[in-house]
């Protein structure tokens, strides 16, 4: 079905190491303890997979078993501590919708700017620009600064901005629909009709209904290790059914 | 390259806008900053320190300005990549970039401030030719700075206490250098200040600004060491710490 891997991902690991609060005052102060050898912490253990290209690639697990850890790498925000990763395309990451915008600054300089920092050209912007409002519903506080915007309409710019990047590569981290009911409707359409589309996406979540309408296939993340891969009802099954023993289990114990 | 001169653009033109509030007049505002410095030195120095000094007044204003882009490039560039946390964290945008377009956004309110300069030295009619000299030390001064902005800007990764080391270090640094004041010829202040290159910068400026000389050629060249020195190694110190950054916030 898929024809070309446009991610591999192969013997991936990550390992931080976890630094305490350091300065130069410190350092002369207790030069020995520098000696001591820091503490690691493994994130990411042998991770291996690909991706083709369209597919759609959800990613599940608990907190803190290195989700957002591999997404990162992916988008080259970290760089991996061993193993090869090769992505190829134009890669969008949606971590955080409302990165980079300036509260000081007025809407469209707002878009202008985002815009350029995703990597699209004035150009681009230009074209998209109109679009852009129009899909916000802000056309009266176009230049208006942003910091007046209430959070929903804050969430709508942002959101607008997202859904133009047109990215060959898109990793979505947790990606939740703002605004009121009728704007999230309409962004979960049109989220849907772009992960639909050509675009290859990596997306992290903890809403399954969202992992089983989307994704083609799954990989289930736990303690940094794969636990299980494979198609997308089997793994979101296995998964649910695992939380929900653990859960059932330690809710029962707090009730005694 | 394209993208990243597009985002230099954004960015630069962004914390431009940001800083005067957007709007003309905020220029105005740091503008004052270096004339109030400036009247005020000159009201209290003018007659002890500027006697022997030819054009003490565009000697000391000549020199609060060109140290002020250096003083405030480099501080401004210890947040700028350090306090941009959430974009750092979740984007790749080039790291040097922001370094980048610190610097310019400081070098474009330097431009001002030199045209008032321009200004107030037409008023006191010194008007000269080595004029043309300027721009090569205006460019070798972008260079030194850009470099320990690099530096600075990593190297805050590491040493979170950065930020009050830095502002001591320039404090002394501002005093050794003759900005309001001059150096005696042959005196052991003008062997010391061959090791600065503030001292080489304001020196070089001067004579093409006010004294209407080419610029000295040893001068020049221990100038154009420093410089391309400082930016070698900043960038060198930014290459090694940069992957690790979105880690380290």
């Amino acid at each position: 079905m898929f024809d070309t891997d446009v991610i591999t991902v192969r013997d991936l690991s990550k390992i931080f190491t976890l630094r305490g609060e350091e300065t130069a005052l410190t350092r002369l102060i207790k030069f020995r303890e520098h000696l001591r050898l820091p503490r690691k912490f493994t994130a990411l253990k042998n991770i291996s997979f690909s991706v083709g290209d369209g597919e759609v690639l959800g990613i599940v697990g608990r907190n803190g078993s290195g989700k957002s850890t591999l997404l990162r790498i992916l988008a080259g925000i970290y760089p991996q501590t061993s193993g090869d990763v090769q992505v190829k395309g134009r890669v969008v990451p949606l971590i955080n919708l409302q990165v980079g915008l300036q509260p000081k600054l007025t809407m469209r300089d707002n878009i202008f700017l985002v815009g350029s920092l995703f990597g699209l050209s004035r150009k681009e912007v230009k074209t998209k620009f109109e679009s852009i409002v129009e899909f916000a519903e802000l056309r009266d506080f176009v230049d208006v600064q942003i910091y007046q915007f209430s959070s929903g309409m804050l969430a709508r710019l942002a959101f607008a901005i997202a859904i133009h990047l047109e990215p060959e590569i898109m990793l979505l981290d947790e990606v939740f629909f703002a605004g009121d009911a009728s704007f999230r409707e309409k962004s979960r359409a049109e989220m849907e009709k772009m992960v639909k589309g050509d675009c290859t996406v990596v997306m992290v979540s903890h809403q399954e209904d969202l992992i089983k309408k989307m994704c083609d296939h799954v990989i289930w993340l736990e303690r940094g290790e794969i636990i299980l891969e494979g198609n997308t009802d089997y793994v979101t099954g296995k998964y649910c059914e695992h939380t929900v023993i653990k859960d059932s289990r330690s809710s029962s114990i707090s009730y005694t | 390259m394209k993208q990243g001169i597009n985002i230099l653009y954004q960015t630069t033109k962004a914390s431009f806008k940001i800083r005067n509030a957007g709007s003309c007049l905020g220029i105005l505002w740091y503008l004052l900053g270096p004339i109030f410095t400036f009247i005020i030195l000159l009201l209290v120095f003018s007659h002890r320190l500027g006697e022997n000094v030819d054009h003490y007044p565009l000697y000391l204003l000549s020199g609060i300005i060109i140290w002020n882009f250096f003083s405030t490039s480099t501080s401004r560039s210890l947040t700028c990549v350090f306090g941009q946390a959430g974009l750092i964290k979740s984007l790749p945008v080039r790291r040097e970039l922001l370094v980048i377009s610190t610097v310019l956004d400081v070098l474009i309110s330097h431009l001002f401030e030199i045209v008032i300069f321009f200004l107030i030295a037409a008023y006191f009619g010194v008007i000269t030719f080595t004029i043309i000299f300027f721009p090569i030390v205006l460019v070798l001064n972008f260079i030194f700075t850009l470099g320990v902005s690099y530096a600075l800007s990593a190297l805050i990764f590491v040493f979170r206490d950065l930020g009050q080391i830095w502002s001591i270090l320039t404090k002394v640094w501002w005093f050794a250098t003759p900005i309001f004041y001059a150096l005696y010829e042959g005196g052991r202040g003008e062997k010391v200040s061959m090791f600065n290159p503030m001292f080489h910068i304001l020196d070089i400026s001067r004579d093409a600004l006010i004294y209407s000389s080419a610029p000295d050629p040893k001068s020049l060249l221990i100038l154009v060491a420093f410089s391309f020195g400082s930016l070698f190694i900043g960038i060198l110190i930014f290459w090694k710490l940069y992957p690790h950054f979105a880690e380290y916030v």
